[in-house]
């Protein structure tokens, strides 16, 4: 390829490959500088009717909340509306917030995905997203006005609220007696050592970390580097207690089953898992307040099927998809004129699902946009690298 | 006596390899177990036998999709796989050419680079040629295909470049004095030799293909491929029956194909004796 | 490394055809330029990332050698290299020498047999590989099996579960073993099992121990599947992730680990690429080094295919 002798010996063979693999690297990167970066035009908008489109709506989705949701179980009620009035969308699971955004970035092209609330500005970052226009969402009134707030960015409704949830210290109350008041210090607690799972997460534990020391993690100001340090100091110290950073809800749900843990960091659907196992658990009200989350819908900006995806996601928020979501997931759903009655008393009363207030502060502490991610996440690396 | 083994060597070795498959074999007799269980996550106690997953799997058509979409990806890949490291084998053992060392270098790297990274770089390739004017290159299982080739190459190499190596040359040689060209060759004196070599090949990267997540998270479009299911599923183990219950059937087909080889094997077997020594087999006996 | 050539004579080398036409390039054109399409040029895209041309933020983009000099520089993620490569060696190590017995007993000892055998040792793998580590951690918990035997045998107090079964660095060594040893035993048993075996006899005519025969005859002859296998264990597990992240628990992260992490949660690509850039240069590094390519085509006298 290049005009030098032809050498047999190994080294110059190598560094002719190399020399080749630089002068791809120059051209190739001049060929992806010409034709990359964001995506050209704009969003398309309003105009035409659901009529012009071709209806072929593709949603990037956390597996489960897809039509039919649970194949095999009934799944009439979760966006039938949708689905008997047009096409059945096409899904595309994701395995995870960041899973997806980098396949966006990447280049793949859905029309609706399903995010959380804190990687929404990194969304609106990406310029893949464009706003949704309320006006075209019949239930839009019935959301959780709090919810619907922190799904603004720049005052633009970018997120519709779809599901929420808490994430609480489980444990098990015939193993584990917490020291004084419930509190996300069990964490911490050496009698428990070896017994404790802590969520593989790069944000959530330091989040922790601040409630227990008493100040607001939230309050970026207060993550200087020194308190970064003492952060992770402190982390690795107590890392000699847990038995695993579990990555999936199976497996740590697994390990609770088995035996091999009797605290951990657990969304819901671990307790009733748990429950269902025949094992006394309980889903904590921490002093300091739980977390919780929320997740809902981002519109694509170079979607064909605009009006398709608002029908969509009208059906979603929707009294009907709730009245199957909330009893089968145990998660909350946006909509707040949904009727609770269908549901189990106790999980009612365990996820506070008829309290529209009970996930935001000071009850619990609703997850948010970390403007610095990558520092929490080097720190995080540190301390499961010791 | 036998020259490669002592007897109590191989009394040894048997156990040794018995043991092994022990091992290996326990986790899917548990699983075996537990797809009857009724519960949705794998523990002791046990909670009642039930028939609920595999029945379950019968009616998620999601699944069953997407077990028909990993074979089908994985055979086409692994013969993808197979020929194109054939063709590799044959040009690194048979033929001297400049930079066959950067070459191999070459061929066993997919090896080394980390899938996820591979996976989103391919992603960023694909989407770039779907952007050049008059070409359409959407993702689909055939992008997941020619990434499953890439990664699957060097597994070949490794297994038929050692095989191919212990071919005596002069054979060929010998066919092509007498005539034979390069086709001809291959199919009467190369073929039978490496047969076993390539089924191995072929194996191995199929059940590679089967079981790979990473690159069919990112570049097989919105085909779902049964890995790819089973992980989005791990949010709550709800689905984790049926999804043991379609590894459960994997494992029993693998199972039967096993006793068919060597059922198989045996009535080859005695056909070749009944062949060899007809004396001591007349005619129409078995 | 026939090493009797003074009383089995040796076939001559056999002849290399000097032939650079049109059926080398037909050979190994294909497979090349599919890698080069497929595989280099995402390579050089990583490599973009790792020196800023391209950021996850495209509008962020600059080039910038900060990555990797921060890398470089003595950073927790090299010293992780260094950890994660020696559990690789450990790996390897212990991976062919197991896997050399099984091929052995495959190829050699149960010449019928072999292929039902082989089938035998890969089929597990069809079943996904996660379901089968769950079903582990029945097996190894702590109300395991093998736990709940101890303190059925009075070893330990049922308060008092072995915990280093699972999620430990052992635990990590032990799987990654497991499952690599099938397809370490794979090029070794398809060398094994084309070994002619007139040449054990005259070695052992020639008066000779069994294990003198093995050692100056079968061992040489098979050291190019060795080697393949030690390549198929040790390169993939430098980057290995899957089984650290689930049986590891805290002390079994690896390098592998890192670059996923900072490829998901972190989002921080350009780290990302800087280590797997470096994994890539290493290995080829290492390949050269040890001529590796060189030795893996020893083209060592056949006799007999």
């Amino acid at each position: 390829m290049t005009g030098s002798k032809p050498q047999p010996s190994w080294e110059s063979a190598i560094n002719r490959r190399r020399f080749v693999e630089l002068g791809m690297l120059a051209a190739g990167t001049t060929f992806l500088a010409a034709c990359g970066g964001s995506s050209s035009g704009g969003a398309t908008g309003a105009s035409g009717t659901i009529a012009d489109e071709p209806g072929n709506l593709s949603v990037l989705e956390w597996a489960g909340y897809e039509y039919p949701a649970y194949g095999g179980k009934t799944a009439t009620g979760v966006l039938q509306g949708y689905v008997d009035s047009y096409q059945a969308p096409k899904y595309t699971f994701l395995t995870s917030d960041d899973q997806a955004l980098a396949k966006v970035r990447a280049g793949f092209k859905p029309d609706i995905v399903h995010p959380c609330v804190s990687y929404v500005q990194d969304w609106v970052d990406l310029d893949a997203i464009q706003p949704w226009d309320t006006a075209l969402l019949k239930n839009f009134g019935d959301l959780n006005p709090s919810l619907v707030k922190g799904g603004q960015v720049d005052g633009k409704q970018y997120f519709i609220p779809a599901d929420w949830g808490f994430s609480s210290p489980l444990y098990r109350s015939d193993k584990v007696e917490p020291d004084g008041e419930e509190s996300w210090n069990l964490f911490y607690d050496k009698r428990y050592k070896g017994k404790i799972s802590w969520w593989d997460s790069p944000v959530e534990n330091f989040l922790i970390y601040g409630y227990t020391q008493g100040f607001d993690p939230y309050d970026f100001a207060n993550w200087t580097d020194t308190q970064l340090t003492d952060a992770t100091k402190f982390l690795i110290e107590k890392k000699k207690l847990v038995r695993n950073f579990w990555s999936s809800g199976t497996d740590f749900d697994a390990d609770v089953a088995n035996g091999n843990v009797w605290v951990g960091y657990a969304w819901g659907g671990s307790y009733t898992a748990a429950k269902a196992k025949g094992l006394e658990v309980v889903y904590s009200e921490p002093k300091e307040g739980r977390l919780s989350w929320n997740c809902g819908f981002v519109l694509a900006k170079e979607t064909k099927n605009y009006h398709h995806a608002h029908a969509y996601v009208d059906d979603w928020i929707g009294a009907a998809s709730a009245a199957w979501i909330i009893p089968n997931y145990a998660y909350g759903h946006s909509n707040t004129a949904v009727a609770l009655g269908g549901v189990d008393p106790a999980l009612v009363s365990a996820f506070h699902l008829d309290d529209p207030t009970a996930l935001e502060e000071p009850k619990a502490h609703i997850e948010r946009y970390v403007p610095d991610r990558r520092r929490f996440a080097k720190a995080w690396d540190e301390v499961k690298a010791a | 006596m036998d020259t490669a083994i002592s007897a109590r060597g191989k009394w040894f070795l048997r156990a040794f390899f018995a043991f092994f498959v022990f091992f290996l074999y326990a986790p899917l007799l548990l699983l075996v177990m537990f797809s009857f269980n009724d519960a949705d996550v794998p523990s002791f106690p046990l909670s009642g036998f039930t028939t609920d997953a595999y029945e379950q799997f019968a009616s998620n058509e999601v699944l069953k999709a997407s077990v028909l979409t990993s074979i089908k990806v994985s055979s086409i890949a692994s013969f993808a796989a197979v020929g194109l490291g054939l063709l590799a084998a044959i040009a690194l053992v048979r033929r001297q050419f400049l930079a066959k060392g950067a070459v191999v270098a070459l061929l066993l790297s997919p090896l080394v680079i980390p899938y996820i990274v591979f996976a989103i770089a391919l992603l960023i390739l694909f989407s770039q040629i779907d952007r050049l004017p008059g070409i359409a290159f959407p993702l689909s299982i055939w992008t997941l295909v020619i990434g499953h080739v890439v990664i699957l190459l060097p597994a070949v190499i490794l297994i038929l470049v050692p095989r191919l190596e212990r071919i005596d040359v002069r054979l060929e040689e010998a066919a092509h004095d007498l005539g034979a060209g390069w086709v001809r060759t291959f199919r009467s004196i190369t073929l039978p030799l490496i047969w076993p070599a390539l089924l191995s090949a072929f194996l191995i990267a199929f059940v590679f293909s089967f079981d790979e997540i990473v690159l069919a998270s990112f570049v097989a479009g919105d085909a779902t491929t049964f890995p790819l299911y089973l992980f989005s599923q791990l949010r709550f183990p709800t689905l984790l029956p049926q999804v043991i219950a379609v590894a459960v059937i994997v494992f029993a087909v693998s199972m039967i194909v096993i006793v068919l080889t060597e059922i198989g094997r045996r009535v080859v077997e005695r056909r070749l004796q009944i062949e060899l020594d007809p004396a001591k087999y007349p005619a129409g006996a078995e | 490394m026939s090493s009797d050539t003074d009383t089995v004579p040796t076939p001559a080398p056999p002849t290399r055809r000097r032939r650079v036409d049109l059926g080398t390039f037909g050979l190994v054109g294909p497979p090349v330029v599919w890698l080069v399409v497929f595989f280099v040029v995402p390579v050089i895209i990583a490599g973009a990332f790792s020196v800023g041309i391209l950021a996850f933020f495209q509008d962020e983009a600059a080039f910038s050698l900060d990555g990797w000099i921060d890398f470089l520089d003595g950073s927790a993620y090299l010293h992780l290299f260094w950890k994660s490569a020696r559990m690789s060696l450990i790996v390897s190590v212990i991976a062919v020498l197991l896997a050399y017995p099984v091929a052995y007993f495959m190829a050699l000892c149960a010449p019928k047999r072999k292929y039902v055998l082989l089938l035998m040792i890969i089929a597990p793998f069809f079943v996904s590989y996660f379901l089968r580590l769950l079903a582990m951690k029945v097996i190894l918990g702590d109300q395991g099996v093998i736990n709940s035997l101890a303190y059925w045998l009075g070893l330990r107090d049922p308060d008092d579960p072995i915990p280093a079964l699972i999620y430990s660095q052992p635990a990590v060594i032990i799987t990654l073993v497991f499952v690599y040893v099938p397809l370490v035993a794979l090029p070794i048993f398809v060398v094994l099992e084309n070994l002619d075996r007139r040449l054990l006899e005259a070695a052992t005519d020639l008066g000779a121990s069994r294990l003198t025969a093995f050692r100056a005859v079968t061992l040489p002859l098979s050291l190019p599947g060795v080697l393949a296998g030690f390549i198929f264990v040790f390169v993939p597990t430098l980057g290995e992730y899957f089984t650290p992240l689930l049986v590891g628990g805290t002390g079994g992260f690896m390098f592998g680990n890192s670059i996923a992490d900072l490829y998901g949660p972190s989002l921080d690509w350009q780290t990302g690429s800087v280590l797997s850039i470096f994994l890539l240069a290493v290995i080829a590094l290492l390949m050269v080094l040890f001529g590796l390519a060189g030795r893996f085509l020893a083209f060592r006298s056949a006799p007999t295919g």
